[in-house]
């Protein structure tokens, strides 16, 4: 036998220099640069259409500043800001999503299940209530109440529990606890407020801008490095954790890291316009789908998360327009239809 | 790398599963721990690991007390398969045994040139080569247990820990990975073993350590140790022992008619 031709080989391309090496995996590789191209072209789109339409030209001026008074507002002040803010919430969510649903082993496991979404609501609306005035003005008490769920989460199941399932029960009970307590006060509240709340808890971009996307931007920035330094680990957890420890994995301080990673970029992802229903679901299971890998994708998550809200947006936008459709309405239609198309198809991969 | 288990005890709650074991597991061969279910050998086995913690006592690895050694550290020390592992879907050959490099790799250290070679000589060594590009779902038991193998020699431990690695197998598949795992121990790994056959451990081990009720009945070579005295100690069964033809090692043939007691 020939040793030389019996390479195994890594599904990438192997790059070597001193003791550093690295594989850069070919499909994900190819699907990342895919998914964000067709990125990159919604937000042009973005930026062009509306009830007033641009061409190309007049959105390159505007970006330049060259534009007229008018359409340089209507692209910095309003399109733009509103288009950023879709995609880093997507961002955030598909990320939040990819790393949940890795260390918990399963596809259905996301930030919603562990109460982020329920106890951001909750926040929400008691800051609603207690308000003079019945606009929802800071958006981002959200984050601190997707934390506050985690807190409570996490004094109540001590321990993660294997693959974090202990933890995923104990989830949807204080979602549930969340849920019937904001149902609750919205059935003792006043109808203004009542409102305000359900236009927040279905999700929507509008008036959403730079502002809105600043934070999750920058807890991405803490978040994204977070998870790809904890990618290599978290790919072991799709064997059982006997193994993952075997191999040298700390499994404990891996599992706590990733589900707060996950908690803090849910929390900034729906601290921009709301809970966005599905997305942290779909994304993750979509890019593993194009990826055809066990691995968990770190990137491919958010760049596809980040690309769903930026389309759910514009879709929302567009098709009744002039009447506009919240994102959230249609993440639900779509994300839905979505994913029990994914659960029908018969699915190939590999490792 | 000699094994040397100092009165260990380990806990489950109030059950004590492992009492007081004191061993000593010397490298290049083989050894076999047996006994009825549930008498703690897989547990005292995840305690030699580090993957368990002790109650009591300390287990050294020549002369380093595992309390001290960690994370990746232990894992380049001891390779554990535990008993029916748990692969990800879809999992290739090839991609199963490189995650073996795992406590040899870093964030910027993912594929060496001797993860590269490791692996290479890992799937040459328990003859899964031509299997590479596989998933590892469409091959028999006794593959499948061969690409596990492979992967816990990728982590080039000194060190190997099997857990009831031919449970499924029939019985030219179960030749087939003590054979390999014989082969491992000959090439100076200390290899431990939790078997159930009795007949399979008597004739693959080198040193026998028989449990039960988490305590250490006996310890030797299997052909002094194997008599009927000890299989009713452990199974409450009475038995015949006959050599094996060929090598001699004990074979236990049960009776029909098990013990009142």
């Amino acid at each position: 036998m020939n040793i030389s031709n019996l390479k195994p080989v890594p599904a990438g391309r192997v790059i070597r220099g001193g003791s550093f090496s690295w594989v850069l995996p070919y499909r994900a590789g190819l699907v990342s640069l895919v998914l964000i191209s067709i990125t990159l072209v919604l937000f042009i789109y973005a930026l062009m259409a509306g009830e007033t339409s641009l061409n190309p030209v007049q959105v390159f001026k505007s970006l330049t500043g060259s534009a007229d008074w008018a359409t340089n507002l209507l692209v910095g002040e309003v399109r733009l800001p509103r288009a950023v803010a879709a995609w880093s919430a997507g961002a955030a969510l598909g990320l939040s999503g990819a790393m949940l649903q890795a260390i918990t082993r399963n596809r259905l496991a996301s930030p919603d299940i562990l109460g982020v979404n329920d106890g951001a609501t909750f926040m929400v609306m008691i800051m609603v209530m207690f308000a003079a005035s019945p606009v929802v003005g800071e958006w981002r008490i959200s984050c601190g109440g997707a934390l506050l769920a985690f807190s409570i989460l996490m004094l109540l199941s001590r321990n993660v529990g294997s693959h974090g399932h202990r933890m995923l029960v104990i989830g949807i009970g204080v979602s549930q606890l969340f849920r019937s307590v904001n149902e609750l006060m919205l059935s003792r509240g006043h109808i203004q407020h009542a409102t305000a709340v359900y236009v927040w808890s279905i999700g929507s971009f509008v008036g959403r801008g730079f502002e809105h996307a600043l934070p999750a931007m920058f807890g991405l920035l803490i978040c994204v490095p977070w998870a790809l330094s904890l990618q290599r680990h978290i790919n072991l957890f799709s064997f059982d954790e006997t193994i993952a420890s075997g191999c040298g994995v700390s499994v404990k301080s891996v599992k706590l890291q990733t589900i707060f990673v996950a908690v803090l970029s849910a929390g900034l992802g729906l601290s921009v316009g709301g809970p966005l229903a599905f997305l942290a679901l779909a994304a993750p299971i979509a890019v593993s789908r194009l990826v055809r890998s066990s691995k968990v994708a770190v990137v491919g998550s958010l760049l596809t998360g980040g690309l769903l809200a930026l389309g759910g947006d514009l879709a929302g936008r567009m098709l009744l327009a002039p009447i506009e459709l919240p994102v959230g309405v249609v993440c639900r239609i779509f994300g839905g239809l979505f994913l029990l198309l994914l659960l029908v198809l018969p699915k190939r991969n590999a490792g | 790398m000699n094994i040397s288990v100092k009165k260990v005890s380990i806990s489950y709650g109030r059950h004590r599963a492992v009492d007081s074991v004191s061993l000593h597991i010397p490298a290049g061969e083989v050894t076999v721990l047996v006994g009825p279910n549930g008498c703690g050998k897989s547990t005292l086995l995840r305690g030699i690991s580090g993957l368990q913690s002790l109650e009591e006592g300390a287990v050294l690895y020549d002369e380093k007390n595992i309390r001290r050694i960690h994370g990746k550290e232990r894992a380049q020390y001891v390779a554990l398969l535990p008993q029916s592992p748990v692969a990800p879907e879809g999992i290739t050959v090839q991609a199963l045994v490189q995650y073996g490099r795992h406590p040899h790799q870093g964030l910027f250290q993912r594929w060496s040139k001797r993860d590269e070679e490791v692996v290479a000589a890992a799937m040459q060594q328990t003859g899964i080569t031509e299997l590479a590009a596989r998933p590892l779902e469409s091959l028999s038991g006794g593959q499948r247990q061969r690409c596990w193998l492979a992967m816990s020699l990728a982590q080039e431990s000194p060190i190997i820990l099997l857990d009831e690695p031919t449970s499924m197998l029939d019985i030219g598949h179960q030749s087939e990975v003590l054979a390999l795992v014989k082969q491992l121990a000959a090439s100076g790994k200390t290899v431990v073993v939790v078997l159930h056959d009795l007949i399979a451990a008597a004739r693959y081990a080198d040193r026998l350590v028989a449990m039960r009720d988490g305590q250490l009945v006996a310890q030797g070579k299997p052909a002094d140790i194997v008599t009927p005295e000890l299989i009713r100690e452990l199974y409450n069964i009475e038995s015949t022992i006959v050599p094996a033809p060929g090598d001699g090692a004990p074979v236990v043939i049960a009776a029909l008619e098990p013990v009142s007691c």
